[in-house]
């Protein structure tokens, strides 16, 4: 049988230039740290797009570990060295569903904005 | 700064922490004007740390009867004390605290005293977190047997602040259920603050 996915659309506020990539690492060796790497592999974390401007991150999982992936997201408070706080600002069933509730306010992201989490460089964003 | 980020993540209502009664209620007229250009309900939390049962009483008597007040147990003395105290609203479970045992629960739970989990305690570096996370859940599942568990922010600065589903899904991480990770994070801090606000006339 099909594992169902959700997609979380998620915002990081911090002060310095960050590549979108460390959110990734950093919740993957979590996870791995405190549940261990069978509920890693099983969580599926699937690194999509991230909106650089808006320093948005869209990141999947699978369904069943979803409220373990976002929880261990709010467990982040630090990337490469700098403090950030992190946001889950949106989650759906579908990716198409979260860019949907994306355009709309107040984040209004059009689809060009979405690159590769591997080549974003998360601008600075404040609380 | 701290504010705009909570309304930000549409809390309605917080409790802003004073370890010192003077200075709270020197601040609480400036708090009431902040509550209605934030359209926030804004609570007093009294915090004490108390090691004694002399040390806590006298603590406690420098309350107001519409603050919160918090404890958090430095000794076994102090923690029975704050257990049975109609005065003490809340308990904070810290990860690595030796007080919170069946005993403790269990008078809490007589007592209709509330736990209180904070997300802080665990924002302070990655490998703390592997030693305090399972440590937390243990305690966390032994008093939500019997007492009631909030789980807040705890926040210092708007970094720390996690919006209220992000912090129920951290409530699961502690072995709570979805139902009472969601109450953890509305329905128990809301009835609190209302109590407490309700003693103002607000």
């Amino acid at each position: 049988m099909r594992r169902k996915r959700r997609y979380l659309a998620v915002r990081i506020l911090h002060e310095q230039p960050l590549p979108a990539t460390a959110i990734i690492n950093t919740l993957r060796d979590l996870i791995a740290r405190l549940f261990g790497s069978v509920t890693l592999s099983e969580a599926r974390i699937l690194p999509l797009h991230a909106v650089p401007d808006q320093s948005i991150v869209v990141i999947g999982c699978d369904a069943q570990y979803y409220d373990l992936v976002r929880g261990t997201l709010s467990l982040i408070h630090e990337l490469e060295g700098q403090r950030v706080g992190i946001d889950v600002v949106k989650a759906s069933g579908t990716i198409r569903g979260l860019r949907r509730l994306l355009r709309e306010k107040p984040w209004l992201i059009d689809p060009k904005q979405y690159i590769p989490i591997r080549k974003a460089v998360l601008a600075p964003a404040l609380p | 700064m701290l504010l705009q980020r909570v309304k930000a993540c549409n809390y309605k209502g917080v409790a802003v922490c004073f370890h010192d009664p003077e200075v709270a209620r020197a601040v609480e007229p400036q708090l009431r004007e902040l509550e209605d250009s934030f359209h926030l309900r804004i609570a007093i939390r009294y915090e004490v740390e108390a090691r004694t049962r002399s040390e806590l009483l006298r603590m406690l008597r420098r309350r107001e009867r519409h603050w919160v007040v918090a404890v958090t147990p430095r000794g076994l003395e102090a923690a029975r004390v704050a257990a049975r105290d109609r005065r003490v609203d809340i308990i904070t479970i810290e990860p690595f605290s030796e007080f919170i045992d069946e005993t403790e629960v269990r008078m809490a739970a007589e007592h209709s005293k509330v736990f209180e989990v904070s997300l802080s305690h665990l924002l302070s570096g990655y490998d703390h977190l592997a030693s305090a996370l399972p440590a937390l859940r243990k305690r966390v599942l032994r008093a939500a047997k019997r007492s009631l568990v909030l789980v807040s922010s705890r926040a210092y600065d708007p970094l720390q602040v996690r919006n209220p589903r992000d912090l129920a899904a951290f409530s699961t991480l502690l072995g709570l259920n979805r139902e009472q990770a969601l109450d953890a994070v509305s329905r128990i801090p809301e009835s609190i603050l209302a109590t407490k606000l309700g003693n103002l006339g607000a």
